[in-house]
């Protein structure tokens, strides 16, 4: 008896759910179908990862390092998955090795990023990193899968949440790459993944009041400066880092909080 | 403001972070929320100390609220002073003799403020404090962080871990616990969300003039 094979429909990651568009649109990537977000899906989104933002944000450091390892164990169990899909080994490698070099910061970053300042009085001041809160990541189209790794281990290092719209051309990777996340006891709501047209998702992205900061290291070519004028009616932090990994990178999601405490007896 | 501050400490502190230059200041205290328990004692010496206040002559060292800087912000702060009226607060101003040329303001304090009201919601950089009250510090985090704007927070409280648990939820750039509107060019000054881009003073305010390679 033959069997029939299964078809495989990619969706967008909203919420830990892996749900169609609200529009019923799709579109054809990679010999696929896969999801057209819509203004709404985004919207949705943003308000997935707001509800997730506490949560996550309020884990311990440790905890946070652990579950980015978990990602990357899961990720090397389905290296695999991602190979047939058209990356290389040499990308699926070191996109899990981003994962790792992220999650041991995790539990570093206030001791590196945070001071504590000698004022000249008597007070106790000190100064500690925090998440930002809602970052918007448009991914790099190319390396499909490195590059999203790259882009967002490190928002999520220092506490914040991600929506994330895939790379437009090649973003099964991305998907899958959802279904890594789901698995990884990453909580709902903290990694979004959208898959659509960059040009019709970013300005909606760019310009949504409840996201605090943008990586636009994704956009289409000449969209930049109109996506970063409309991240700045509220004051977003614009990711300006360039491609691998570093700390820095991290830091851009990052608020600097000093709290002062008088000294006496 | 918790019911266990110690009040005169803290009043002081207060009258400070909103009447301090008019209260055309960036980071001015210019929401108070106080502990229900303490609504009542906090509200009434925060008015007998404000009929303390001296309003007058700027380059005269004994005083201690001086000219509004320009006819157009004393028409922006009785607009907002009026909007509050306006909008149901209870509007308190202790008997001052204001000067009868120039721009004055009497030292303002609103009561009964909700916080969908513009004294509330709105920057007003003028003398107007606007007072809310809550019940737990859950309240008091909720109310503190309905802005938009995050540059500076303050705690008055006794107990030492509720300090480091209300300032790690502060959703601002500088917090001062137990004291309000201290600087210093070692300490990192800038804010979070709609407050501004990156931080001046400490290593932090350095940082942008690096180009590190880490």
């Amino acid at each position: 008896m033959t069997r029939l094979p299964v078809q495989k429909t990619y969706k967008l990651y909203v919420n830990g759910a892996f749900p169609r568009s609200e529009s019923g649109r799709s579109y054809e990537a990679q010999d696929a179908n896969v999801a057209w977000a819509s203004r709404k899906d985004l919207r949705d989104a943003v308000r997935a990862s707001r509800e997730a933002a506490t949560g996550w944000s309020g884990r311990t450091a440790y905890n946070r390092g652990q579950i980015l390892y978990r990602v990357a164990e899961v990720m090397e169990g389905r290296a695999a998955q991602f190979r047939e899909l058209g990356i290389s080994r040499e990308e699926v490698d070191e996109a899990i090795d981003t994962w790792v070099w992220y999650a041991g910061w995790a539990d570093k970053l206030s001791q590196v990023l945070g001071a504590a300042n000698p004022v000249a009085g008597p007070y106790f001041n000190f100064t500690v990193p925090e998440a930002t809160g809602v970052v918007g990541v448009i991914a790099p189209e190319e390396p499909p899968l490195l590059g999203l790794a790259q882009r967002l281990a490190p928002v999520l290092v220092g506490g914040n949440v991600a929506v994330t719209i895939a790379p437009e051309a090649a973003p099964l990777a991305a998907v899958t790459l959802a279904e890594v996340i789901d698995t990884s006891d990453v909580p709902a709501g903290v990694v979004n993944v959208l898959t659509g047209r960059k040009t019709e998702l970013g300005p909606w992205l760019a310009s949504h009041m409840d996201v605090n900061a943008i990586d636009l290291a994704g956009a289409p070519a000449g969209a930049r400066p109109e996506l970063e004028r409309l991240a700045a009616e509220n004051l977003k932090r614009v990711a300006t880092s360039g491609e691998g990994r570093s700390l820095k990178h991290a830091s851009e999601f990052l608020e600097l909080k000093t709290v002062w405490h008088p000294i006496g007896v | 403001m918790f019911d266990d501050a110690p009040l005169d400490q803290a009043i002081e502190g207060i009258v400070n972070g909103i009447y301090f230059n008019q209260g055309h200041v960036c980071c001015a205290g210019s929401r108070l929320l106080v502990q229900e328990s303490v609504l009542e004692p906090v509200v009434d010496k925060l008015k007998r100390r404000l009929a303390r206040i001296r309003v007058g002559d700027p380059l005269d060292k004994n005083t201690d609220l001086g000219a509004i800087n320009s006819r157009e912000q004393l028409d922006r702060v009785s607009e907002l002073v009026a909007a509050g009226v306006g909008e149901g607060a209870e509007l308190y101003q202790p008997p001052c003799e204001l000067p009868e040329r120039r721009y004055w303001f009497a030292p303002t304090v609103f009561t009964g403020v909700a916080q969908s009201h513009r004294v509330a919601r709105e920057e007003i950089f003028g003398p107007v404090l606007a007072v809310l009250s809550f019940r737990t510090p859950d309240e008091a985090v909720e109310k503190a962080n309905n802005t938009p704007y995050g540059l500076s927070a303050g705690i008055w409280t006794d107990k030492g871990s509720r300090i480091l648990w209300m300032a790690q939820k502060m959703r601002a750039g500088v917090v001062w616990a137990n004291t309000f509107n201290r600087f210093d060019p070692a300490s990192p000054f800038g804010g979070y969300k709609e407050s501004g881009f990156g931080r001046e003073g400490g290593l932090h305010g350095l940082a942008p003039y690096l180009d590190t390679s880490a």
